[in-house]
């Protein structure tokens, strides 16, 4: 028995090695392809970068740092670092991370905008991508674990944290990640379908663009019903009421407190935006989140009652998201919204 | 429970170290154990279809014991039909029953009789195929005194439900398997390393070459008339790996499995594609099943010591039921039917049993004529591929009419338009190759041993070397998403 067990671990031992080096030498962000692209050009020399959007595609796709900076109240230089499918644990992670090394921060970083998301449970058709267990550690599954247990249906927690559980294995194990953090070694050209045609990050959704045609074809198709489900839900209900749907989950509360103590000790301010959308239940869920963060951390951009203009569906490219015209106008809005922000708390300071 | 899944990882590592720990010394405990085990295995997957494999191996038992009582010939053969019959019917209502329903209706449509009975939403209960048959293959040899019955309730219900075999097979003979209930085993070290190794050459050509390939076939075959004929030749190629490597793999799994626990399951294949006729290919291809045919069926209705048009009945007979075996679907009935149709030359010539031995047996490379008989066998499999993998055999003659109609669309512009994402057009397309052909060369050199990593002819620096980068191929691999094929089987 101890020849079989001398033998097996040792080929486990040395397996162990070469992935846990591989592991070490990728970059954090290495399971997402779109931060593979888009990362390394935070270091790029003709940029001076001192804010960056981290979100989905409503980051990725609503805002335009070109329209940004124009808007804002100062000098700025904002960089998108928005990617598609990227929900409130990876972007967890990914900031934690990011913040981590000190050295690895562009040295005028000031502002870190955070679309404030909710832990997405992750699907079955997802379920043993790259893209969905990389971010899995284990402070990310007890996160999430929570998150589901205190929003959820408990028939949909129990499938969402089994979920779960399985990428945080995988993830521990390295199984099906091997192939990505090869990749991640290799230099990425710059492209712009990642960095957009300014290299700033943000690539907007326009009537002509190829992807997502099913869901362009589905908003055209239902327009009506999703414009009075927008009037539904902040309109009719009220902004209060939303709120109170959803349970709150502490433990992800804490974690967007941490990246704020962590951000404020490497002088970089955090700023959790809340976004339009057409979902109703992703919004309550993020709004019962958002009443929990201290006032100088968030923004809502995403109120029918204060930006009403923001729903009128002739800006939308799809249910979720803006377009080129719709992003412009989301771009300006967030400019304006921080900058009342930054003055409100320098005021305060003075 | 399937092999592939971290579940069944975790599920073997505790049956082992208990098995090997604890119960080793205790015979009946330890095989009280593994029929416990057999069932958490089998009934993971749903166990409400626990209840069916109880039912036939009870009956199965009973039958054994009262026909081992009994002289009277007429008795023996009323026990041996109530076998017959239970094990039949229950294979025949769970796989059969909407087929043949579906198939008697639209014949009685054809004839302008209007019959439309209901179909059933039926379940097919995992490896039913597979475990019918090896309780069938015991009664038939009690009644034919080949073996002396179980009278052990435990022994043989371990035997019936044996975990790493039950849901895909080896069909396992209970001469072979079931003595091996009643003898105690010592931990072999180096046996187990082999059996080990098994594994991991199984897992490597399930998840990592046939689970690559299904990609690339099932979106073939999604869209077989756009595609140019080149292509249509590589779906059809692809496929021949898949199912080789999806099945073989299984097989090479469940063999390790059971070596690790002392016990010796049999060859289910022996490299089918280096085959110089389609007679060696079958004698080389699930093992288990021909043999059990051979001897279950083919040589009972008279085999080869009859007249020759008997002799050509016989042949078609047990490819079509073997066809039949395989799914209820008329293009399983077809491609036994094909398979037959291509080994009558063979018979005819009586040439069908000229290749016993391994090709190239003792050299390193085949000869020029080796070489095109191993070639024009595995083209003529892949042509019978097509059929088992269509879903009509309307389906399977238009690819086969597309492969010649489109041999001038340019290929290079087909495969670019196949519904697949850039990565995996370029990345995992390639990989794939690369994968298979490390494959053909292993398969090549240990073409004469038992599985692909027994004794390789190498430093043992290299084999190490080998293993660990084999691990790390399955680890990258190791979810790819598709269902073993051979389940529903």
């Amino acid at each position: 028995m101890r020849y079989f067990i001398f033998r097996v671990s040792l080929v486990f031992l040395a397996v162990g090695l070469l992935v846990g080096m591989l592991r070490y030498l990728s970059p954090f962000y290495y399971g997402n392809p779109i931060y593979l692209h888009k990362f390394p050009y935070l270091h790029a020399p003709e940029k001076e970068i001192n804010t960056i959007f981290f979100g989905s595609s409503r980051i990725f796709r609503q805002i335009d740092p070109a329209v940004f900076d124009q808007s804002f109240c100062g000098e700025m230089n904002s960089f998108n670092m928005g990617a598609g499918g990227t929900f409130g644990l990876e972007i967890n992670y990914v900031v934690e991370h990011f913040l981590k090394d000190k050295n690895k921060i562009p040295k005028n970083l000031r502002w870190l905008v955070i679309e404030l998301q909710t832990p997405v449970s992750i699907t079955d058709e997802n379920l043993h991508s790259p893209k969905s267990k990389y971010f899995v550690d284990h402070k990310r599954y007890r996160i999430g674990s929570d998150f589901y247990k205190s929003t959820y249906a408990p028939d949909e927690a129990i499938k969402a944290v089994d979920n779960l559980r399985s990428s945080f294995i995988e993830n521990i194990l390295s199984i099906g990640l091997l192939r990505m953090q090869l990749l991640s070694l290799i230099p990425q050209n710059a492209n712009q379908s990642f960095l957009g045609k300014n290299f700033d990050g943000f690539v907007p959704l326009n009537r002509d663009i190829t992807t997502d045609m099913e869901r362009r074809q589905d908003f055209i198709k239902n327009v009506e019903s999703y414009v009075n489900d927008f009037q539904m839900l902040y309109a009719i209900d009220g902004r209060q009421n939303v709120a109170s749907y959803s349970n709150v989950s502490e433990a992800y509360v804490r974690a967007l407190k941490e990246l704020i103590t962590i951000s404020k000790e490497r002088g970089i301010h955090v700023c959790f935006v809340v976004l339009p959308t057409g979902f109703k239940i992703d919004q309550a869920n993020t709004l019962a989140i958002y009443e929990e963060l201290p006032a100088t951390n968030r923004i809502d951009v995403g109120s029918f009652q204060k930006f009403p203009e923001l729903y009128d569906p002739e800006l939308y490219f799809d249910r979720g998201h803006l377009n080129k015209r719709g992003a412009d106008i989301l771009s300006r809005m967030l400019a304006e919204e921080i900058c009342n922000l930054s003055k409100s708390f320098e005021s305060k300071n003075q | 429970m399937i092999f592939n899944s971290l579940v069944f990882v975790v599920f073997f590592i505790a049956v082992f170290g208990i098995y090997w720990g604890f119960l080793s010394n205790r015979l009946q405990l330890r095989n009280a154990y593994l029929l416990l085990v057999s069932y958490v295995f089998y009934g993971y997957w749903d166990y409400r279809f626990l209840g069916l494999i109880v039912f036939s191996s009870a009956v199965d038992y009973l039958v054994g014991r009262s026909m081992a009582a009994c002289r009277k010939t007429g008795v023996r053969r009323l026990l041996l039909s109530i076998s017959l019959i239970s094990n039949l019917g229950m294979l025949g209502f769970f796989k059969y029953y909407n087929f043949f329903v579906d198939s008697a209706s639209e014949a009685l449509q054809r004839l302008g009789v209007g019959w439309n009975p209901d179909s059933l939403s039926i379940v097919l209960p995992v490896g039913i195929s597979f475990y019918t048959f090896q309780t069938l293959s015991y009664t038939i040899d009690v009644y034919r005194r080949k073996i002396t019955p179980s009278y052990s309730i435990v022994d043989f219900f371990a035997y019936v439900s044996f975990f790493p075999q039950l849901v895909a097979g080896p069909i396992e003979r209970a001469g072979h398997l079931l003595p091996q209930f009643k003898r105690r085993f010592k931990f072999d070290g180096k046996e187990a390393v082999d059996g080990a190794q098994q594994i991991l050459w199984g897992f490597f050509k399930k998840v990592a070459v046939a689970d690559n390939a299904a990609i690339f076939v099932n979106a073939i075959f999604s869209d077989y008339s756009n595609q140019s004929g080149g292509v249509l030749a590589l779906g059809a190629f692809l496929f021949a790996i898949q199912i080789y490597c999806d099945f073989s793999g299984y097989s090479d799994i469940a063999i390790g499995t059971a070596r690790l626990l002392g016990f010796d399951l049999m060859k289910n294949f022996s490299c089918p594609y280096f085959s110089r006729d389609i007679g060696e290919f079958w004698r080389r291809w699930h093992i288990s099943l021909s043999t059990w045919f051979r001897d279950y069926l083919y040589i009972p209705l008279g085999g080869s010591r009859c007249v020759i048009q008997k002799q050509i009945r016989n042949i078609l007979i047990v490819f079509v039921i073997s066809g039949v075996w395989h799914g209820a679907n008329w293009t399983f009935v077809f491609w036994g039917l094909l398979n037959g149709l291509l080994f009558l030359p063979l018979l005819l010539r009586k040439a069908n049993r000229t290749h016993l031995d391994t090709v190239a047996s003792g050299r390193g490379l085949p000869s020029l004529k080796e070489c095109g008989q191993m070639i024009l066998t595995f083209s003529l499999t892949c042509l019978c591929w097509v059929f088992f993998r269509s879903d009509s055999i309307t389906d399977a003659f238009n690819y086969l009419w597309a492969c010649v109609r489109n041999l001038t669309l340019n290929p290079l512009t087909s495969f670019a338009n196949l519904p697949l994402s850039p990565s995996q057009r370029i990345y995992d397309f390639s990989s794939t190759l690369a994968l298979i052909g490390l494959l053909i060369v292993v398969d090549w050199i240990q073409r004469e041993k038992p599985h692909g990593l027994n004794r390789l002819p190498l430093h043992p620096f290299a084999v190490f070397g080998f293993c660990v980068m084999l691990l790390i191929v399955v680890l990258e691999y190791f979810y790819a998403r598709v269902e073993f094929i051979y389940f529903q089987f």
